[in-house]
């Protein structure tokens, strides 16, 4: 079943459609929030601000790209809303997970996993604020450049910048993580 | 348009060429340009690679409670959209009073005549009945009922009465020492 007609289900009021919905789309979002915020307690107060603003939004939701694409759109207003709201913080950029989430049982293919995810969630932390936004949107939407310089207010030219130098950094710090140390692990993993 | 890609034009724009974001003329280049560039291919394979790692290993599963409160909250939040007796009611209100005057009509034609002209003092009586009866034989009804519409028919008596004056207080006052 696809996204709009899950919306259409909800919408005419069946109350299975909401949960599906969410239930699709918690890990995209979840996962940007965190990444861009670097706190999960913020990431948290976020997720829910933005599901209830979209499921708010959803009677005049028409279809224009990915419902994902859209979810993230506004997961990233919110959290530019939050902190114009939030202005005596400390900024993102001097933020770094201490939290990361338990998920499983401590096997030696779990902690090795787990420390790659970290390593992963590490580096993109350390990004600056304005490559970590471009860098996400890009990696949890199906926006374009353009749309994303639109999102960012920013010339597509410096958007293009700032992935590059996100990626470059991202590289530089999973420098240990080699592609046949990560498949090597994922193969254990399925074992 | 037939102008060479540079190494560093393809570095800068290598996500427009990844999203397939480029018009066809200069994707064609851009594979030219590829084709003889071992350096921006290695550059091609570095990035994909390395977003390749994040999609792999940077996802987060949002908490099960957080879901489940999420949906709850946004269900509360949301319009009911069973329609409850309220909704029902604002929606057929112009037809509820439609229906309601319209059978006030039927049952109590002077009252409505009452409000809507002032040419017909007369209290109601009759309702329905009346109606039947004026149908039947307008001339006898209208005689009957002395209805003022018609003139020089009008009931003296009904038109010309007052409610008795209440005595005033100091009238009252004065009486006792009658």
């Amino acid at each position: 079943m696809t996204d709009q007609e899950l919306i259409e289900r909800h919408l005419s009021g069946d109350p299975d459609a909401l949960d599906q919905l969410v239930r699709r789309h918690q890990r995209n979002v979840f996962s940007f929030l965190v990444h861009l915020t670097g706190n999960r307690t913020e990431a948290e107060d976020l997720f829910q601000e933005t599901f209830i603003k979209a499921i708010a939004a959803l009677p005049g939701y028409r279809e224009q790209g990915a419902f994902g694409s859209w979810l993230i759109r506004v997961a990233h207003t919110v959290t530019l809303d939050a902190w114009k709201r939030n202005k005596g913080r400390e900024t993102s950029d001097d933020r770094r997970l201490m939290d990361y989430p338990d998920q499983g049982p401590a096997t030696d293919a779990r902690t090795e996993s787990r420390e790659i995810e970290q390593a992963v969630t590490g580096a993109v932390a350390k990004l600056p604020e304005k490559q970590r936004r471009v860098f996400l949107l890009r990696q949890h939407s199906d926006l374009k450049f353009r749309e994303i310089a639109e999102q960012t207010k920013e010339p597509l030219n410096t958007v293009l910048s700032h992935m590059r130098y996100a990626v470059a950094t991202l590289r530089a710090e999973l420098q240990p993580f080699r592609s046949d140390d990560i498949d090597r692990i994922a193969e254990r993993n399925r074992r | 348009m037939n102008s060479r890609v540079s190494c560093e034009t393809f570095e800068e724009g290598v996500w427009l060429y990844l999203d397939d974001d480029l018009s066809p003329d200069e994707r064609a280049r851009w594979d030219n340009h590829l084709e003889g560039c071992e350096r921006c291919r290695e550059t091609l394979s570095n990035s994909q690679s390395t977003v390749g790692l994040y999609d792999r290993h940077g996802k987060v599963d949002a908490p099960e409670a957080l879901i489940r409160e999420v949906v709850s909250s946004a269900a509360m939040a949301d319009t009911p959209r069973t329609p409850t007796l309220a909704v029902v009611t604002r929606m057929w209100r112009p037809v509820l009073a439609a229906a309601a005057a319209f059978t006030l009509m039927l049952y109590q034609p002077d009252l409505i005549g009452h409000k809507i002209s002032e040419h017909r003092p007369i209290p109601p009586r009759g309702g329905y009945h009346s109606i039947a009866r004026l149908l039947a034989d307008p001339q006898a009804y209208l005689e009957k009922e002395r209805s003022p519409l018609i003139p020089g028919l009008e009931s003296p008596a009904r038109s010309r009465w007052r409610a008795p004056r209440k005595p005033d207080r100091d009238t009252n006052y004065l009486r006792r020492f009658r």
